[in-house]
């Protein structure tokens, strides 16, 4: 059976108009980039699905940010799928219900074929009364030209048991098969709706086409702070005539973060290090749209998630760097003017090291006997101390203003023993070269 | 510093106090309450430094009032005795007296005594040498400066300081970010700011129903201005109509009215507008061409005269091409009989410098052996060739004689040095010199050893009979010993007999028994002295053995230092100083020998390293002279080569190569002025050909025209005369072919003139027939009648092309002419008015909407880029993210303060000054182990102990006797260390065992007894029984004190 080719561009999470956190000490001049970065990368997604001739674009995620939207973001939204419209381009937006609420409210959807979904409803919902229709909503395939489908749910297809439930990404899997409805949309597990949708729908998409890719790369459209901006984008489907799948990743953020990694050892002097610095630089891959690279600089580096022996083995790393190294002079007077950044026209690059200003790089801590021994005593006292870092953090915050009770959760022991361990050896090399001055 | 003697002759309860003490260890007084132990501890310390203790009040109060005291005491101090005496004398005059050894009184220095007491004070004596059970029980005594140096936190050194200073450091970071006892820092302006940001956001506006209102408010008027639009197009198509048709009807009238006139005139012909002056033009032209016809014929008329006048000479004419020909090479003949002239005589030049040139190059050259020269540039290079290679062939051969006879040289006259120095130095083998210089050498080096080895063993021999003498003093036994052992043998004896007789007397048992035990008696004595004595003279003999042994090794080194002694050595040159090592031959004098010796060695192998250089030098004169026939060979085929060449260029053999070059160069010359003279030959002999040949021609033609040229044998003048003749026969033609000319042209010119008059009156008749006219007059009535008919044509279309113009201007309207035939102009013109009032109403109403709309679309436009709620967020984020981060670094300092601490208490557990450690280890002994170890908070005058089980204590949790126990461990501890520096004083210790139980008394009086034996003295006072019990058990010997209760109780009294 022949079958018409089918795009499909997911866009997942573009937070419109979210303010990125995480950029303490961010130069002024960028501030109204970074502010604009949701925006800026939303543009790109739209400019991407009318460059690749999708048929589909499927919002998912948060529309907005996690507070309520503002008014620079919908206008965006709306004049974004005002460009879609006019490129005959069909847009289903899968959000929560107080997004919905707001999106059927206001004029924001324009007079365009958008269908609202929800992923914890089961049919497609109007958006306003004059609308009705739009509620199953028909697109037209552009390679079908005299042929249009419409999507109309089945007879009795709600009433079945749960597994076998209609979700928005159905309607995709419809699209491919061609065949009924009700044969091929279940859900092979008991899953929601909200699963399927928040997973993007793009494989889904896949399973029903009897294909599978080892990595579905789905993620915000730009990050949420400094921790998040990675390469961030849209996905773009392409189901052809054989029912293969293409899952192509298009990037679309603005402000790229990169965790750069320098490890000093002995004899490294600064034109070495700047030298080393520059390699990483160039060796930085940042697509042509993006405006902003933060890069951050890590002395010593560490991975995440690192088990007892691994941050044992980490910090024992990061004392013998410290050990080896041989500068010495607050993080914040590192001059990065030297650097030379050959990334697109018109990008900035941000440097900084991870570490606080006011804390030192550090120097050779053989001549500080007493800041290598707190560095070999963290190297068996924090690990053991994670056990108990539960009730450490219950006993600290009975200290701390009630307003700040819920931040403890998001608390990480990881970050804690960075900052300790930092600013234990910084205090230490201080002590000693005071008290020998 | 130890006392030796007390003697005092007034001091509290004391008088005439004379004291002999033990130096070496512990000296016990024993003595009752009230005997004066204390008082006695009080006036060393009064006679060391001179003043009673600070927290003795009670001692102030009973003897302040004293008017004499006076007391000596005898020090010994560096193997040293001294006498210290004091005086102090209230009644006469206050004097303070202090004499030390046998200097004048009052003249002692302060310094002499100070060096002897080790410049301590009496405070520091006080604390830790002069040790009561009061300054025991009480802690503040441990509180001078020096001695909490020792034992406080002050004494943990730059990492102590350290610890505090990062503690210091740490509690401000930590109180900078968040101080909850203030309740301020970072963290509380972070939350301040967050409420501030958020009480803002708060209170912005509600943007998006504003927005939405807006957004309605937009989409009405968009309503509104589509049906004014409707209603404004309606209305200005009514209006387009009737303007409209009032504009066509003007045009469409006039129309109709030319067309009704234009039907009655004449039809239009092709008579042209100018018609009249065409036939005027047309009839001037034909009389202008007959007038010219006429001219012309006069003209030939006159030409065919004149031409019957003139005539020519016929042989002339035949050849005048022949004879212009001649004429015109009349210059190249005058340049020709000039050049022939000057190339005669530069001819002759030239072959005159030509033979100079041959007379140069030699006597036997002429012009002929010239020619047998090879000059071309082949020939040159292959001359240049050859004489390079000779020359190279030549300069290598001579190079290597050079460098032949240099070497040479070089090498005799080394030789002849090399030679010189050996016999100089009358070396007849210089290897052998050398081999013998080493073997010298390691003699020297080997007596050397031996005569330490020989000093080594004499001081061995030495001890060996030390010890010897020693042991043979201590073999025989003491006289009671020899006296007990008679006395046990004869009672053995006696026994033995006596328990014979009892046997045979009386019962044989018990006479048995007497006489075993009286053999054992005797054996025992046997066996007793016996193995003392044997043992002693084992090891006599052993060491008589090993004396004798040591003196086998001393003859062994003697006789080898004898027998290097008597070495010779006659092979070494005489030059060079043979000095024999005297028997008694000092270590200075063998070193010198051994320089001597070294240098000696160095001069040779520089010899060895000569005679090397020789021995390549001549290998190398051999190489070179076997390639000498070699270059000679070389330089002979080279040579040869060049001779070749040089006859094979025409030159003589020579082995000169300037000279054979310079020859060359003069041949090349010469060849090149041959040359030139030869070719100037051939064009003189060129020149008088071409000459005879034009002289030739000339006669020739002379001949054909009929001229007799016998007048003149000059080539020039027959010219002059041929071109004179020509030049009249030139003149009489030009003007004959002039005449002709003139004729045929204007014979052309009269036919051109007659066709021309023929299409004149052609053209002219031509007009009148197509025009049907006969005259002129007829012309002038019809263009008159034609003039008025063109005027209408125009109008009407005129009125035509204004109808299609307003027409296609509205082409959506179409136009009945049946409304023009009922179009009344006033009706029309009243409608257009009406409508277009209401157009203007439908205007103004849409602008005013327009600008409405404007204003609303310029209002969501600001709101839609306003950042104020975006820049208030981002903020809002940006502080939150901060507060996280504050927050994170307070958490992280207060785990790094955890980990510090921690650290500290590591630190302060192993880390502990000397004093502590060692106070620890005497604790320990003193407590049985119970407390283990001493350490004292760093930064805090806070001593704790550990117990056994890891668990601290306060000084004030310990009982009265672990606490004594305690300080006394500090102080001897202290007072080790003290002694570690070179500070030895003796320890005055009064009753410190009196809260002890029996166990602790005994370890800790071990523990004094072990730590006196480290040659500190001390003086224990004790008014206990049981104490100098246990110190007798020890073998320490209590001195009773003389009993003063009774000068006390008379003190008392009074």
């Amino acid at each position: 059976m022949s079958y018409e080719s089918f795009r499909l561009l997911h866009v997942h999470a573009p937070r419109l108009d979210a303010a990125l956190g995480d950029l303490l000490g961010l130069p002024g001049v960028h501030n109204e980039l970074v502010q604009d970065a949701t925006l800026h990368a939303f543009d790109h997604a739209i400019e991407a699905a009318i460059e690749h001739h999708v048929d589909v674009v499927l919002f998912t995620g948060a529309i907005f940010g996690e507070t309520a939207p503002t008014l620079r973001g919908l206008a965006r939204l709306r004049d974004g799928l005002t460009v879609l419209r006019e490129e005959e381009i069909a847009v289903y937006i899968s959000c929560e219900e107080k997004t919905q609420q707001i999106l059927r409210d206001g004029p924001w959807l324009g007079h365009g074929a958008v269908t609202l979904m929800s992923p914890f409803q089961k049919q497609p919902l109007p958006i306003e009364k004059d609308r009705q229709k739009l509620a199953s909503v028909s697109f037209r395939q552009p390679s079908h030209g005299d042929k249009s489908y419409r999507f109309d749910p089945p007879q009795g297809l709600y009433d079945k048991p749960a597994h076998l439930r209609v979700t928005g990404s159905s309607l995709f899997s419809i699209l491919i098969q061609q065949g009924t409805p009700g044969e091929i949309h279940a859900s092979p597990n008991d899953e929601l709706a909200a699963d399927l949708i928040i997973r993007c729908g793009d494989e889904f998409v896949m399973q029903s086409a009897g294909q599978s890719i080892e990595e579905i790369i789905s993620g915000p459209l730009q990050g949420v702070s400094r921790h998040h901006t990675g390469p961030t984008g849209c996905s773009l489907i392409v189901v052809d005539e054989h029912k293969d799948v293409r899952v192509s990743f298009i990037p679309c953020h603005v402000v790229q973060r990169e965790h750069m990694t320098i490890r000093q050892h002995a004899g490294m002097d600064e034109n070495m290090m700047l030298s080393t610095m520059q390699q990483q630089l160039d060796g930085l891959k940042v697509h042509q749209d993006c405006k902003l690279v933060i890069c951050q600089w890590d002395l010593v580096g560490y991975d995440d998630n690192e088990t007892r022996e691994s941050m044992k083995s980490r910090l024992a790393r990061q004392r013998k760097s410290y050990s080896e190294a041989e500068r010495y002079q607050p993080a914040g007077a590192f001059s990065f003017d030297r650097l030379s950044f050959r990334g697109p026209t018109g990008c900035k690059v941000w440097h900084h090291f991870s570490a606080s200003d006011e804390l030192r790089l550090p120097k050779l801590l053989d001549r500080h006997l007493l800041a290598t021994e707190y560095l070999k005593l963290a190297e068996e006292f924090f690990p053991d101390e994670i056990a108990a870092f539960e009730s450490h953090l219950t006993k600290w915050s009975e200290s701390l203003p009630p307003e700040l009770a819920s931040r403890m959760k998001e608390i990480n022991a990881d970050k804690l023993i960075e900052f300790a361990v930092n600013y234990g050896t910084h205090w230490f090399v201080q002590a000693a070269e005071e008290v020998a001055a | 510093m130890k006392i030796s003697r007390l003697q005092i002759e007034r001091f509290g309860i004391w008088r005439d106090l004379d004291l002999s003490l033990n130096t070496g260890g512990v000296s016990l007084f024993y003595g009752p309450n009230e005997a004066g132990k204390s008082t006695l501890l009080r006036f060393i310390r009064w006679a060391m430094y001179g003043q009673l203790p600070k927290h003795d009040p009670g001692m102030l109060s009973r003897y302040g009032n004293e008017t004499l005291r006076a007391g000596v005491v005898s020090l010994e101090a560096r193997g040293k005795m001294h006498r210290v005496a004091r005086r102090w004398d209230d009644s006469a005059t206050n004097t303070k007296t202090i004499k030390v050894d046998d200097l004048p009184e009052g003249t002692i220095s302060q310094r002499s005594l100070d060096d002897l007491l080790s410049a301590t004070t009496g405070d520091l004596f006080e604390s830790i040498y002069a040790v009561g059970l009061k300054e025991l029980q009480e802690l503040g005594t441990l509180k001078n400066e020096e001695v909490s140096q020792r034992i406080y936190g002050l004494s943990l050194g730059p990492e102590g300081k350290q610890f505090l200073k990062v503690q210091q450091l740490s509690e401000q970071f930590h109180g900078k970010l968040y101080d909850a006892a203030g309740h301020r820092g970072r963290l509380i302006d972070l939350l301040t700011h967050r409420e501030t940001l958020q009480k803002r956001i708060k209170s912005l506006p509600d943007r998006l129903g504003e927005y939405r209102l807006l957004a309605d408010r937009q989409e009405e008027a968009d309503i509104e201005v589509i049906e004014l639009k409707k209603r404004q197009s309606k209305l200005q198509k009514e209006l387009t109509g009737y303007r409209h048709l009032d504009r066509l009807y003007g045009p469409w009238k006039r129309e109709r009215q030319l067309s009704a006139e234009m039907k009655q005139m004449p039809d239009p012909r092709t008579l042209p507008s100018n018609a009249i002056a065409l036939y005027d033009n047309l009839d001037a032209q034909v009389r202008k061409v007959e007038h010219e016809l006429d001219t012309i014929d006069r003209e030939l008329r006159g030409i065919k005269e004149r031409r019957g006048q003139m005539g020519l000479s016929p042989k002339l004419r035949e050849n005048i091409v022949s004879i212009q020909a001649l004429l015109d090479q009349r210059s190249w003949v005058e340049d020709a009989q000039r050049r022939l002239g000057e190339s005669q005589a530069d001819a002759s030049l030239v072959k005159n410098e030509l033979e100079q040139k041959i007379g140069e190059i030699g006597p036997k050259w002429n012009i002929h052996r010239l020619d047998q020269v090879e000059t071309t540039p082949d020939a040159h290079l292959r001359l240049v060739n050859a004489a390079q290679l000779y020359q190279r062939g030549l300069a290598r051969k001579t190079r290597h004689e050079r460098k032949y006879e240099a070497l040479s040289t070089s090498a005799q006259r080394k030789l002849n040095e090399f030679q010189d120095k050996l016999k100089q130095l009358n070396i007849e083998s210089l290897p052998k010199a050398i081999s013998d210089c080493q073997k010298r050498m390691a003699d020297l080096e080997e007596l050397g050893k031996l005569r330490l080895k020989e000093s080594e063993l004499k001081q061995l021999t030495r001890q060996l009979h030390n010890q010897i003498t020693r042991l043979r003093t201590k073999i025989d036994l003491p006289w009671w010993a020899y006296t007990m052992l008679w006395a046990f043998a004869c009672f053995g004896i006696f026994l033995f007999f006596a328990g014979l007789y009892k046997a045979v007397e009386t019962a044989w048992i018990i006479g048995a028994i007497y006489t075993l035990t009286g053999v054992m008696c005797c054996g025992l004595t046997w066996a007793l002295r016996r193995h003392y004595e044997s043992d002693m003279r084992d090891q006599v003999t052993s060491i008589h053995q090993e004396a004798e042994q040591v003196d086998t090794q001393l003859g062994q080194v003697r006789q080898q230092l004898d027998e290097i002694r008597s070495r010779d050595y006659p092979w070494l040159p005489n030059t060079m100083t043979q000095r024999r090592v005297g028997p008694t031959g000092s270590a200075l004098g063998e070193a010198s020998l051994l320089r001597e010796a070294a240098g000696q060695l160095n001069e040779l192998q520089k010899l060895a390293t000569h005679e090397e250089w020789l021995a390549k030098a001549r290998q190398r004169l051999s190489a070179l002279r076997g390639k000498q026939p070699a270059y000679q060979r070389e330089e002979n085929l080279k040579r040869q080569a060049w001779c070749d060449t040089l006859k094979s260029i025409g030159l003589e053999e020579t082995v000169k190569v300037k000279e054979a070059f310079a020859v060359w160069q003069r041949a090349y010359e010469a060849s090149k002025q041959k040359d030139i003279w030869q070719l100037g030959l051939k064009e003189i002999e060129q020149q008088k050909q071409s000459l005879a040949a034009f002289r030739e021609r000339l006669d020739m033609l002379s001949r054909r025209v009929g001229m007799d040229m016998s007048r003149s044998s000059n080539m020039l003048e027959t010219l002059s005369l041929w071109e004179d003749q020509l030049g009249n026969y030139n003149d009489g033609r030009r003007e004959l072919l002039s005449q002709k000319k003139t004729w045929n042209e204007s014979l052309k010119l009269r036919r051109k003139i007659k066709l021309q008059l023929a299409a004149a009156v052609r053209k002219r008749d031509q007009f009148l027939s197509v025009n049907r006219i006969k005259n002129r007059n007829q012309l002038e009535s019809l263009i008159s009648q034609l003039s008025r008919r063109d005027d209408i044509m125009h109008r009407l279309e005129e009125a035509r092309e204004e109808l299609r113009r307003i027409a296609e201007s509205e082409p959506d309207l179409a136009i009945v002419e049946e409304d023009l035939h009922h179009y009344d102009a006033k009706a029309n013109r009243e409608q257009v008015e009406m409508l277009t009032m209401e157009l203007d109403e439908i205007g103004e109403q849409l602008h005013k909407t327009h600008s409405d709309t404007g204003r609303v679309v310029e209002k969501m436009t600001q709101m839609e880029h306003d950042r104020t709620e975006t820049d208030l967020r981002f903020q809002l984020k940006q502080v939150d993210s901060e507060i996280q981060e504050v927050l994170e670094k307070w958490l992280g300092s207060h785990w790094a303060k955890m980990a510090i601490e921690q650290l500290r208490h590591r630190y302060e557990r192993d880390y502990q000054p000397g004093t502590l450690m060692s106070a620890s280890r005497l604790l320990s002994k003193f407590t049985h182990e119970r407390y283990r170890k001493i350490w004292v908070p760093m930064g805090t005058q806070q001593i704790s102990v550990e117990d056994s089980h890891g668990k601290s204590w306060r000084v004030e949790d310990l009982s009265d006797g672990s606490r004594e126990q305690l300080f006394l461990a500090l102080r001897l501890s202290m007072i080790e260390e003290f002694a570690s520096k070179g500070i030895r004083l003796p320890v005055v210790m009064d009753d410190v065992f009196v809260n002890f139980d029996r166990d602790r008394t005994g370890t800790a009086v071990d523990a004094i007894l072990e730590f006196a034996g480290n040659n500190h003295q001390i003086l224990l006072l004790t008014c206990h029984q049981h104490i100098t019990e246990i110190f007798a058990e020890r073998g320490v010997e209590a001195l009773r004190l003389p009993n003063n209760r009774r000068m006390v109780e008379e003190r008392l009294a009074g």
